[in-house]
C-alpha cells in the first residue's frame, strides 16, 4: 500500500513536471507578445508626436520653431535593440513629401513578423532636412517661411 | 489512476495550449492593426478599434482526410469573432478581408511557436501538433 502510494506520487510529480514544461515556450510568446505591442504603441506615439510638431510649426507660420529634446524623443532608446533583446524601431524616421506621411517602421523579426509599418499623416508637403546646428538642435522644427525644415541627423530622421 | 487519466490530460493541455497562444496571436495581430500598422506587402488599413469579441473551438474531425487521420486524432478550427468599424472591412467576409487575414495568420505562428519554438510555421493557416490539426477563420460581428 504505501510502495503503491509512493509510486502514485512519483507519477504525480513527474506529470506535473511535464505540463509545466510545455508551458515554457508560452510564456515566452507572452514576454514577446507584450515586449513588442508595447514597442508598437510607442512607434506610433513617436509619429504622432513628430505630426503634432510639424504640424503646429507649419501652423503658426515663419519663425516658429519646436525643439523635442531627448527627453521627448530618444533615439537611442527608440533605436536599442539589446536592452531587454528586442528590436526596436527602424531608425531613419522617413517623411513622405509626396504621401505627406511620416513612415514608422517597427522589427518584428524577434517574433517572426519582419517590418511592419506605420503612415501618420501630416499637412505640409514642403519639408526639408538639415544637420542640427549650434541654434537649432536635433529634432528642432522650423517654420522659415519657405516650407518646414527638420534639423536631425540623417540616421535619426530622413526626408528623401 | 495517475496512468489513466495521463493520456487524458495531456490531450486537454495540447488544447488549451493552442487556444491560448491563438488567443495571443490574435490579441497581437487586432492590437497592431488596430493601431494602424501592416506587414511589408500587405494592404494598408487606417487605424481603429479592433477587438475580438469571441473565440470559438470548431471541430471539424469528419474532414480530415485519410493521411491526416493517420497523423492526428482530430482537427479544431478557432474561428474569432471580430468587431471592426465598417470603413476597416476591406472585403464582406473576415477570413478572407485584410484585417483578418493579419488576425489568422498571426493566430497559427503564436501556436507554432507555443509547440515547435519557431514562429514560422510550414503553413501560415494551419498548423499540425501531435494529436491535433488547429486551422483559423474569423467572422464580422
Amino acid at each position: 500500500m504505501r510502495g503503491q502510494i509512493s509510486l502514485e506520487a512519483i507519477l504525480a510529480v513527474g506529470f506535473s513536471i511535464v505540463i509545466l514544461l510545455s508551458l515554457f515556450n508560452l510564456t515566452w510568446e507572452r514576454f514577446y507578445l507584450a515586449r513588442d505591442v508595447g514597442e508598437a504603441g510607442e512607434a506610433k506615439m513617436v509619429g504622432e508626436l513628430l505630426a503634432g510638431a510639424i504640424n503646429n510649426a507649419y501652423a503658426n507660420g515663419e519663425g516658429f520653431s519646436i525643439y523635442l529634446g531627448p527627453d521627448v524623443l530618444n533615439y537611442t532608446r527608440l533605436g536599442d535593440a539589446s536592452r531587454i533583446t528586442g528590436v526596436g524601431i527602424s531608425l531613419p524616421i522617413v517623411i513622405d513629401k509626396t504621401g505627406r506621411t511620416i513612415n514608422i517602421s517597427k522589427s518584428m523579426q524577434k517574433t517572426g513578423g519582419g517590418n511592419w509599418m506605420a503612415a501618420v499623416p501630416i499637412i505640409p508637403a514642403n519639408i526639408s532636412r538639415a544637420s542640427p546646428t549650434a541654434q537649432y538642435a536635433e529634432t528642432t522644427i522650423r517654420n522659415n517661411g519657405g516650407g518646414i525644415i527638420i534639423y536631425a541627423a540623417q540616421e535619426n530622421i530622413d526626408v528623401p | 489512476m495517475i496512468l489513466v487519466v495521463f493520456p487524458y490530460a495531456l490531450k486537454q493541455n495540447e488544447l488549451n495550449k493552442a487556444l491560448a497562444a491563438a488567443r495571443d496571436g490574435a490579441t497581437y495581430g487586432a492590437s497592431l492593426r488596430g493601431m494602424g500598422f501592416r506587414g511589408e506587402n500587405v494592404k494598408e488599413i487606417p487605424q481603429g478599434v479592433v477587438k475580438i469579441e469571441e473565440i470559438k473551438l470548431v471541430e471539424m474531425s469528419d474532414k480530415l482526410t485519410e493521411e491526416e487521420k493517420t497523423r492526428v486524432g482530430a482537427w479544431y478550427q478557432i474561428r474569432f469573432q471580430v468587431s471592426i468599424p465598417d470603413y476597416m472591412k476591406d472585403k464582406a467576409t473576415c477570413s478572407g478581408s485584410s484585417i483578418g487575414m493579419t488576425i489568422r495568420k498571426r493566430s497559427i505562428s503564436y501556436i507554432n511557436y507555443a509547440f515547435y519554438g519557431d514562429w514560422t510555421p510550414e503553413d501560415e493557416l494551419k498548423v499540425y501538433t501531435d494529436r491535433f490539426k488547429f486551422t483559423t477563420a474569423c467572422d464580422f460581428v
